[in-house]
């Protein structure tokens, strides 16, 4: 039979046609999975918002970048690069589509065709064609020469590569070692090491850095030798590709569904044991379950760690410094505030038979989330405190980043209700790329974002314009008005609505 | 006596599908109720739906008199809940499920401890208790289940496929409590496709066929020696089994010619 000689011609076409039916499996199931979390009319508002967005990007872009050096775009682009794998890593989701290899080996098809076939339908994610299609009509009137065109296009495939094999292989360190032999776990310790090393060293402008993806992409994007710069940029994917494709393939067969458990028996028994209450083993439960979710967990000890690091060794002097890097130990979370529900996943109906009110549920997980933020805000705040900046040694100014910080919480409990009532999604706790494309995700943080900025504006003005005590009453109202209203509406809303629409919840989130 | 569960004319719709159509039974306090029949006929809505998971279109239904209706924090203390199409908290473990299950009905600490250790002993999972949800095997998700309907002691047990995946030795010890909880008063209405052990713990069985209750009889005055139309001159099956098809059709043995 010719089906049976691998190397046979029409073995070789079974296998491509196989691929492609296995491709368009993937993609309907996909499409099916969207159109049970989202309905039509949701889809094409939200593309219909971000393509408008990217129109008035584009046109931004070109009027931005008509007079800016080519050296400059470089080190922008690198650096760019850099926050788009440290975003991936902490809250994993890098723009791509992630299928599972682990589901596909059920089929006749070796894993290098698999590992290839997921690999490039990665780049079948709408937000990563959004972005395209803004760098490439950005840079439509800087272009020179015939090559330009499809050398951006193949520019921005390596960056994508290089950016998703990053991710890919410190998440899998941070997900999934325990699925690695000896030996694999301590090459990609090294490979980890060289990331380590080329995100450090986008930091600087020349020298070594210069061979960086990022930024060699700065020329191409302008046309300039765009062949050479292209080449170089594809041998560190081609070397991450390599690694990847070892240590997922080792990943895969050993069968590890999740990262290694502990075999402590009573620790945490006793944890809820503790002054026990309804109320309160729900609030410890949520916490437990915050503190098991590797991507909180992980921003937790980032948000915490390169807070701490920076505001000691940096010194600001001013205390927007401080509440910049409180909006950060927001933002890291979001996803998760704007879907608190979905870590549940199948388990949701859990809460509807509990004998407690349904609404404590939302408050326990957006209580102990805060609190999980509150600690990343305490050790930014933690130098100041101890006397090791310049700034932050007024009043006011304190009352500024503390008021900031409170709203920054409560407006993300009150939004995060909100969102994860309305817009709830399973998130796969055993996947490594899992969550993160709620409405909730991109809308809690950006008005999140909005509202923190008006407070900062209203705060300096006051302070300019009407003195020190209506700038502390400004302070001091706001957390509160907050307060008042999640207090007052937000309880009685989310019980309503999460009772009305129980089955809607059930459904999304258990998949049935 | 007042019925323990009063289901009356209850439908369900999915779209244009009826998961229901216009169920009504009752179920006698103190006895174990077997709802039976084929994949889809509504067993696990029936029971969603009196656990006030699920809305139904039209209909009612009561549990010890009070209405099932959401957010009932009287009908949720009386009732325990267990059914394998509904997940566990996979990040947590089975020790701490189950002490948040009984500390969140109101159970003081210690006697929190002290059932969960009787339950994980019953149920033999005193190994498993301290691992993570998701380690767990099904049978082992499924045990877990039980345990967390049963900790606080309801008054109704709703249990949807309670056998399912269970090794036998779990099976026996999972009837004799069923049994017991019975004999004391307490009411266990069930679904399962396990007919020879519904035949064994039951007292009287529904038999439900695309949403309809068809047929309603007590075990007891069932005889061992019914017979039924047997499919293709089969032979073995119990009475129980007869009279399910006897209801719903026997099912029709298709060859596969390419085997």
């Amino acid at each position: 039979m010719v089906l049976d000689n691998p190397k046979s011609v029409g073995h070789q076409y079974h296998m491509n046609m196989n691929l492609l039916r296995l491709a368009r499996l993937l993609l309907q199931e996909r499409w099916r999975k969207i159109g049970n979390e989202q309905s039509w009319p949701a889809r094409l508002s939200a593309c219909l918002v971000l393509l408008v967005g990217a129109g008035l990007l584009i046109s931004t872009a070109n009027r931005a970048l008509a007079n800016i050096p080519a050296d400059t775009i470089s080190v922008a682009a690198s650096r760019l690069v850099t926050a788009w794998v440290l975003a991936g890593v902490l809250v994993g989701k890098d723009l791509t589509w992630h299928t599972r290899l682990e589901r596909l080996t059920f089929f006749p098809l070796g894993f290098l065709p698999l590992y290839s076939l997921a690999l490039a339908l990665g780049f079948l994610s709408f937000p990563l064609l959004l972005v395209l299609s803004v760098i490439e009509a950005a840079f439509l009137p800087k272009r020179a020469g015939w090559l330009s065109a499809p050398a951006v296009l193949l520019g921005f495939c390596i960056i994508v590569c290089y950016v998703r094999l990053s991710v890919s292989l410190i998440r899998t360190a941070l997900y999934r070692h325990n699925a690695l032999t000896p030996i694999v776990r301590v090459l990609l310790s090294i490979v980890i090491a060289l990331i380590a090393v080329a995100l450090l060293g986008s930091n600087f402008d020349t020298g070594p850095a210069g061979l960086l993806p990022g930024h060699l992409y700065g020329p191409v994007l302008l046309g300039v030798g765009p062949l050479q710069n292209l080449a170089l940029m594809s041998v560190p994917v081609i070397l991450l590709a390599t690694a990847d494709y070892l240590v997922q393939r080792q990943v895969v067969y050993s069968g590890v569904a999740g990262p290694s458990a502990s075999r402590t028996r009573k620790s945490k028994s006793r944890f809820l044991l503790f002054h026990p209450s309804p109320s309160a083993t729900l609030r410890r439960i949520s916490l437990l379950g915050w503190i098991r979710h590797r991507n909180a967990l992980v921003a937790l000890i980032w948000g915490t760690g390169y807070g701490f690091t920076y505001m000691y060794l940096a010194k600001p002097d001013r205390s927007i410094y401080f509440m910049a890097f409180s909006w950060m130990c927001f933002v890291f979370h979001a996803y998760l505030r704007g879907n608190l529900l979905g870590v549940d996943n199948r388990a949701v109906w859990f809460y509807y038979v509990s004998p407690l009110p349904i609404d404590t549920v939302i408050r326990a997980k957006n209580s102990s989330l805060s609190g999980l933020q509150l600690v990343m805000v305490g050790a930014v705040l933690l130098p100041a405190l101890l006397r090791r900046t310049p700034g932050m040694t007024t009043p006011i100014e304190w009352a500024g980043v503390i008021s900031f910080a409170l709203c920054g919480a409560v407006l993300g409990e009150i939004l995060g209700s909100v969102f994860s009532v309305l817009h709830p999604q399973p998130i796969d706790r055993s996947s490594m790329y899992s969550g993160g494309t709620t409405p909730g995700a991109l809308l809690v943080p950006l008005i999140q974002t909005i509202s923190l900025a008006i407070l900062v504006l209203l705060g300096a003005l006051a302070r300019y314009s009407l003195g020190t005590l209506p700038t502390f009453i400004l302070f001091a109202l706001a957390p509160v008005s907050l307060w008042v209203i999640r207090a007052a509406v937000l309880r009685g809303w989310v019980r309503q609505r999460m009772w009305r629409r129980r089955e809607s919840i059930m459904r999304k989130l258990m998949g049935s | 006596m007042e019925p323990a569960v009063i289901v009356d004319g209850v439908t369900k719709t999915y779209g244009k599908k009826k998961a229901l159509n216009g169920l009504s039974f009752e179920v006698s306090p103190g006895s174990i109720y077997g709802l039976i029949g084929p994949n889809g006929a509504g067993k696990t809505t029936a029971l969603s739906i009196l656990s006030g998971l699920v809305r139904p279109t039209a209909g009612s239904a009561t549990i010890l008199g009070i209405d099932v209706v959401p957010d009932s924090r009287e009908l949720v203390s009386s009732i325990g809940f267990c059914s394998p199409q509904f997940g566990l908290f996979d990040y947590l473990k089975g020790r701490e499920i189950l002490l948040a299950c009984a500390l969140m009905h109101g159970l003081p600490a210690r006697e929190a401890e002290n059932r969960a250790r009787d339950l994980f002993d019953l149920l033999d999972l005193e190994q498993a208790a301290g691992h993570f949800v998701y380690e767990y095997s099904q049978g082992m998700r499924q045990k877990l289940g039980l345990a967390c309907a049963f900790i606080h002691a309801p008054a109704v047990l709703l249990l949807d496929e309670p056998f399912v995946a269970l090794d036998s030795a779990s099976v026996y010890r999972v009837v004799l409590t069923l049994r017991r909880m019975a004999s004391s008063g307490r009411t266990v209405l069930l679904s399962s496709h396990d007919l020879a052990l519904v035949q064994r713990v039951c007292n009287r069985v529904g038999i439900l066929s695309d949403g309809v209750l068809k047929h309603e009889t007590d075990l007891v005055s069932l005889s061992d020696s019914t017979t039924a139309t047997r499919p293709h001159g089969s032979t073995g099956e119990s009475s129980l089994e007869s009279l399910l098809w006897e209801v719903v059709g026997a099912p029709d043995i298709k060859e596969l010619s390419w085997i």
